[in-house]
């Protein structure tokens, strides 16, 4: 918790002041009780109407004075708590950008959300809360304790015993929930794991059909999460109700001790009223004073697991030489690669050279390893075993910022960004020109796409891209990367949604258009690869075969069955 | 695309009538939550009459009425028992329906899950949908259920004050309602002035 509270550091005084101003609350609302006890005693007894009246005006000055620094003080920790919030998100999101692949995966997309959104809300509302209740209540509390005493000393005496037993029913119940409390976290985060998990093996899933038996389990584990918050509720339940009723015995008590002592003539009828008084704020404060402790405890908790976050590190090390320069081949010597927490390798034994300007073929069926392998090639992981050489160096030698600016990458999934084409298309290269757009719009067959709305780069693109079809939005990103005029190029399946028409147009322009640009075409179609001038097959994370073709129709029998589950005999032999 | 065709008002209809189905099993909690509530914030308010009225048996040296007091604070004693149990057992009640719907909500929409066509499933960010069931389904029950439980006690609240007070001295009451909206918008008025007073500093 502490170590966020750096994120404070623009609005110290908004932190200092605002306190400030809640104390001075607390200040006139320990006197009005005072007031009224000398408005009982020398006004009402006396029947001096001046006396009364000027007291009331008193009265209401300082409830007055009282109700503006407190909303005074309720602006500044708003203020300063939604900045917090801010310049904690802003760095967490920097923090996450700056991670790799390995580690972003092995957290979890649905883990970064709740932390970037829950539980950074949660430390906001801790943040604010604690600024208007850190000094006011235990002022209160104590203040009425001290002027309980200053009335009379025995009264004073019971106030610090019902203080002293207060504290120790909120200490425990406290003790118990916190630890309850957390028992109920992890079992959010087991229904928040299995929801994702449900969500990234819908497939899997639905192909055996499990529905049933994952909702069973799912229905018990959230059956069980309601039953632990249900019984934390119950003992944290009890904290009002009690405290509420060991101030208000004590209020009996206060009653009965001071009539006696009214009786006797040691204290008069306005005091035993204040004393009422600063028992009921007691009441009032307490409460606050726990439900603020129930908020940090949630916030800190929270606040911890944004810090383990925070020290997450990225695994990869950047390295030195710019990659602006490097030729553009790229060879695999003996690379194997596991993703993390994965136990066996999704890729293994992979050799192969890709000469400047060549094309490289990747087909294999779906896990077969090719995605993973353009992502090496990338850099978006580091190779497990072997290494991965572009223009004859160890890709880990180059700073990842010039090798992926040398590196064109057309995922598989493709993402458009709300905007405007123009805007999208310039996330390739924040320079370039619209003559450079409208290159690399022809080059990727989308020329069509943009003259369909429109005509103009300025047409708006919606969340997603939602208001573009599969295809349209697969030209549209493969025109995206080729603003950036990378020199090796991998396409990922990103001509799927194409027909074979415009598939066999746009390898036609990005052959002609992209001089002495390596390009890795990755497809679960044949047609798409075939006239790659090296087609390298993968199965199971395994080369099944390396090689033209013709040549791998003839010795390579994985190639062979999957040509002819997609084409005829004589279209895989000839043409 | 549907969603763009109906109107906010029938949206919202149909919102507040799912909200009545996802609650219309635990109705008998409910009510008896309410019940509770009223126990609770009339006998909270009771105290403070019953304690105004101990001091008056209070009046001064040797003019104190100690048989109606030790009465008076026999009273107290009671009422003091009933709020304390009445009000852990509508903090219970409550609770109890808040997080039996969110399990409800989560199990139906984990369901619809397995139902869901691929393409809603691959279309949407995975995080949006988690979010969805585990957070944005908290934040509901949250703030509507025990929202509701605290908008209700804080009007029964006033609404009991106001008629304790009327019944002590009407005149006073009056004051207090009219002085209070005054007052509210005045401080604000201030505090907004500081604060723009202090951030021009």
């Amino acid at each position: 918790m502490f170590k966020l509270l750096k994120y404070l550091k623009h609005y110290k005084k908004e932190s200092v002041l605002s306190p400030l101003f809640k104390l001075l609350e607390a200040a006139f609302e320990l006197l009005v009780p005072l007031v009224m006890a000398s408005i009982i005693d020398t006004g009402i007894a006396s029947g001096n109407r001046r006396y009364i009246y000027s007291r009331a005006v008193l009265l209401v000055l300082m409830g007055f004075v009282g109700l503006c620094s407190a909303i005074t003080a309720q602006y500044f920790a708003s203020k300063a708590a939604a900045g917090f919030g801010t310049e904690l998100r802003n760095d967490f999101f920097r923090h996450i950008l700056g991670l790799s692949r390995t580690e972003t995966d092995r957290i979890g997309k649905a883990t970064l959300i709740t932390r970037m959104t829950n539980d950074s809300s949660q430390i906001q509302n801790g943040v604010n809360m604690f600024f208007r209740l850190v000094l006011r209540s235990p002022f209160i509390v104590f203040g009425a304790m001290v002027m309980a005493y200053f009335i009379d000393g025995r009264e004073g005496l019971l106030f610090t015993a019902v203080i002293a037993v207060l504290f120790v029913i909120v200490f425990f119940i406290m003790r118990k929930t916190v630890s309850l409390y957390r028992l109920v976290q992890k079992k959010l985060d087991g229904l928040l794991r299995s929801t994702s998990e449900n969500l990234e093996g819908v497939r899997v899933i639905r192909a055996f059909r499990r529905e049933n038996s994952e909702k069973e389990s799912y229905k018990n584990a959230a059956e069980s999460l309601s039953e632990e918050q249900i019984l934390v509720g119950k003992i944290s339940a009890l904290m009002n109700p009690l405290t509420y009723a060991v101030i208000n015995l004590a209020l009996v008590a206060v009653l009965q001790t001071g009539a006696v002592h009214v009786h006797t003539g040691r204290l008069t009828q306005g005091q035993v009223v204040a004393l009422v008084n600063y028992i009921s704020q007691i009441l009032v404060e307490l409460l606050k004073l726990a439900n603020l402790i129930i908020l940090l405890s949630k916030a800190s908790a929270c606040a911890k697991r944004i810090n383990e976050l925070f020290a997450v590190t990225n695994s990869m090390s950047d390295g030195t030489v710019d990659a602006a320069q490097a030729v553009p081949s790229v060879e695999f010597r003996n690379v194997g690669f596991t993703y993390p927490g994965s136990a066996s390798e999704s890729l293994s034994g992979i050799n192969f050279t890709a000469e400047p300007g060549e094309t490289v073929g990747i087909i294999g069926g779906t896990g077969s390893g090719k995605t993973t392998l353009a992502d090496l090639i990338m850099r978006f992981y580091d190779t497990g075993r072997g290494e991965v050489l572009v223009g004859g160096r160890n890709i880990r030698d180059y700073t990842l910022e010039s090798l992926r600016k040398c590196v064109g990458i057309v995922e598989q999934h493709t993402e458009l960004f709300s905007g405007t084409i123009r805007e999208n298309l310039m996330w390739g290269d924040s320079e370039a020109d619209d003559a450079a757009l409208v290159k690399a719009a022809r080059t990727a067959q989308a020329s069509e796409v943009i003259a369909s709305k429109n005509g103009t780069f300025d047409s708006p693109v919606e969340q997603l891209g939602r208001n573009f079809s599969g295809g349209q939005k697969q030209r549209l990103s493969i025109a995206r990367t080729l603003v950036r005029r990378p020199r090796i190029l991998i396409l990922d399946d990103s001509s799927s949604a194409l027909d074979f028409a415009t598939d066999a147009s746009l390898r036609r322009a990005i052959r002609t258009d992209c001089e002495g640009v390596t390009v890795f075409i990755i497809s679960q179609r044949v047609t798409t690869i075939k006239n790659a001038g090296r087609i390298i097959v993968l199965d199971d994370g395994k080369m099944a075969g390396c090689g033209s073709h013709a040549e791998l129709l003839r010795n390579c029998p994985l190639y062979r069955e999957i040509c002819l589950s997609q084409l005829s005999e004589k279209e895989a032999a000839g043409i | 695309m549907m969603k763009t065709i109906k109107t906010g008002a029938v949206q919202k209809r149909k919102t507040i009538v799912r909200i009545a189905s996802l609650m219309k099993p635990y109705t008998i909690l409910l009510v008896l939550s309410l019940l509770l509530a009223v126990v609770v914030v009339v006998s909270t308010l009771y105290i403070p009459v019953l304690s105004g009225r101990a001091v008056d048996d209070i009046a001064g040296k040797g003019r104190v009425d100690f048989t109606s007091l030790g009465k008076i604070l026999l009273k107290m004693c009671a009422v003091i028992g009933i709020t304390a149990v009445s009000q852990w057992c509508m903090t219970v009640l409550t609770n109890h329906v808040a997080y039996k719907v969110v399990k409800d909500m989560r199990t139906a929409a984990f369901g619809k899950i397995q139902r869901l066509p691929l393409s809603y499933i691959d279309s949407h960010s995975r995080g949006d949908i988690v979010s969805r069931i585990i957070t944005d389904v908290d934040q509901f029950s949250e703030g509507l259920l025990m929202g509701f439980a605290q908008l209700f006690t804080g009007i029964l609240t006033i609404l009991v004050t106001l008629i304790f007070m009327f019944r002590l001295n009407p005149f006073i009451t009056l004051v207090v309602i009219g002085v209070t909206p005054v007052s509210m918008f005045v401080a604000a008025f201030i505090a907004k002035k500081t604060y723009v007073h202090f951030k021009n500093q």
